[in-house]
């Protein structure tokens, strides 16, 4: 005790040490999950958390909305567009449908059972983004009370946004596919024989190469999910926004632009 | 300054930094305001330690919110206070050249720490995040950390001289 008193500096240098240590080595033996201490101090961390980034969310939003009324307008141009080559879609997938249909009933005649199951979507509100790193992780305000669990698949409207990597009661966290630690598989919606994988992270563009290096791919291209991994089939991943052949490694490398805009990312929903 | 005005002044500053951060899109590279305020604090007071605790519980609760392991920030933070008490024994603490050096240097090592850490955890980044990010947040934490020690270092000046005055009186004899 009394060398504690006389040597303030030293103890609480050594007391820092060994508490974080202590924490690294729990961290690196439970791979990330939390246990009661930690999850029930998150749990507390994020009730107060929750208010301040729903006022900063809402203050923010009426700002944005207030200095952005030209390119509301153009957004308004564009979904009217949309809205016309989408008509345009329905009436082809009409047919499809019809034949999707005489396929349906064919399997029944045939007594064919598929492994097809319903999957169940719980939706959230994204809480906290840390950015004052370059991990790309953000909490969300549901977690083990609605039945999620690390490893969940995260999706924003049609696109892929990531998987839980931890989750407590009342909330989760999301490592995000433009966070370079996540590797994400992925083939063309045009040609799904073409499969790829994520490699890298540059300003929020995913960088990849394609398994075929010989494979006729261009910008513009859209990708989805391969099935292959963690991530279920048929989730949008991006669009191709550049394609180049690497000769040094003979691979052709894509650089893909998200199908989720991760700067105004609030809502998200995870599959479970 | 008491603990009772430090602890106030972690409080303050985080509500701030998550209210900027919630303002602010996700793929902004932010200045780090509770490290700013830990760095400067080392540096200016004599009484390290408390700032040294608050710093490193600030980091826990910022490791709790937001990162994927515990210890990652912690130990970033331990790592770069600790580079500015080795600072301190070069440079002097009450001129405020030292503040962008403690900065500079703190970022860096914090940064760094993070990335190590990261790695030994599992993770796959590359040296060039750090890196990236030093060039960006160095500058921005440079800019908090001045502000950060006019503040601080005025409160520390007050004190030092009224010291002086009390030595002067002959209450010291």
């Amino acid at each position: 005790m009394r060398f504690i008193k006389e040597h303030k500096l030293i103890s609480t240098l050594i007391l820092v040490i060994v508490v974080t240590f202590g924490f690294l080595v729990y961290s690196l033996s439970s791979t990330g999950s939390g246990n009661f201490l930690t999850d029930g101090l998150t749990s507390a961390g994020n009730f107060f958390v929750k208010p301040v980034n729903k006022a900063g969310n809402s203050v923010s939003k009426n700002v944005n909305g207030a200095f952005s009324y030209k390119e509301l307008l153009k957004e308004n141009e564009k979904l009217k567009k949309e809205n016309e080559d989408l008509k345009q879609q329905v009436i082809n997938l009409t047919l499809t449908d019809n034949q999707l249909k005489s396929l349906e009933d064919l399997k029944g005649v045939l007594n064919y059972k598929t492994s097809d199951k319903e999957l169940n979507i719980v939706s959230a509100d994204v809480v906290s983004i840390d950015s004052t790193n370059w991990m790309n992780v953000f909490t969300i305000n549901r977690g083990t009370e609605s039945g999620i669990e690390a490893g969940h698949v995260v999706i924003a409207g049609e696109g892929l946004v990531g998987k839980v990597t931890d989750a407590g009661k009342g909330w989760a966290k999301v490592s995000t596919i433009i966070d370079q630690n996540i590797k994400v598989s992925f083939k063309l919606k045009g040609n799904l024989d073409l499969i790829g994988v994520s490699n890298d992270v540059e300003k929020g563009r995913i960088q990849g190469f394609m398994l075929d290096s010989s494979a006729k791919i261009e910008s513009g291209e859209q990708l989805i999910t391969s099935g292959m991994g963690e991530y279920p089939e048929s989730i949008d991943v991006g669009t191709i926004t550049r394609t180049k052949y690497d000769k040094d490694r003979h691979l052709l490398t894509v650089t893909i632009k998200p199908a989720v805009d991760f700067t105004s990312l609030q809502k998200v929903s995870v599959i479970l | 300054m008491t603990m009772r005005k430090i602890l106030g002044l972690y409080i303050a500053l985080g509500v701030l930094e998550l209210i900027i951060l919630s303002l602010t899109p996700n793929n902004w590279i932010l200045g780090n305001i509770l490290l700013s305020l830990t760095l400067v604090g080392t540096l200016v007071s004599q009484e390290e330690e408390k700032w040294i605790g608050m710093g490193v519980a600030s980091a826990f609760i910022r490791d709790l919110l937001f990162s994927t392991s515990i210890g990652l920030n912690m130990s970033g933070m331990v790592m770069a206070v600790i580079s500015v008490l080795l600072l301190k024994k070069f440079v002097s603490s009450e001129h405020f050249l030292s503040s962008v050096f403690a900065a500079i240097l703190g970022t860096l090592i914090y940064l760094l720490s993070l990335w190590v850490t990261s790695l030994m955890l599992g993770g796959t980044y590359d040296i060039t995040s750090p890196l990236r990010y030093f060039l960006i947040q160095g500058p921005i934490n440079v800019v908090i950390s001045l502000i950060m020690f006019y503040f601080i270092s005025k409160n520390y000046r007050k004190i030092i001289k009224n010291d002086r005055f009390v030595y002067r009186q002959g209450i010291y004899k």
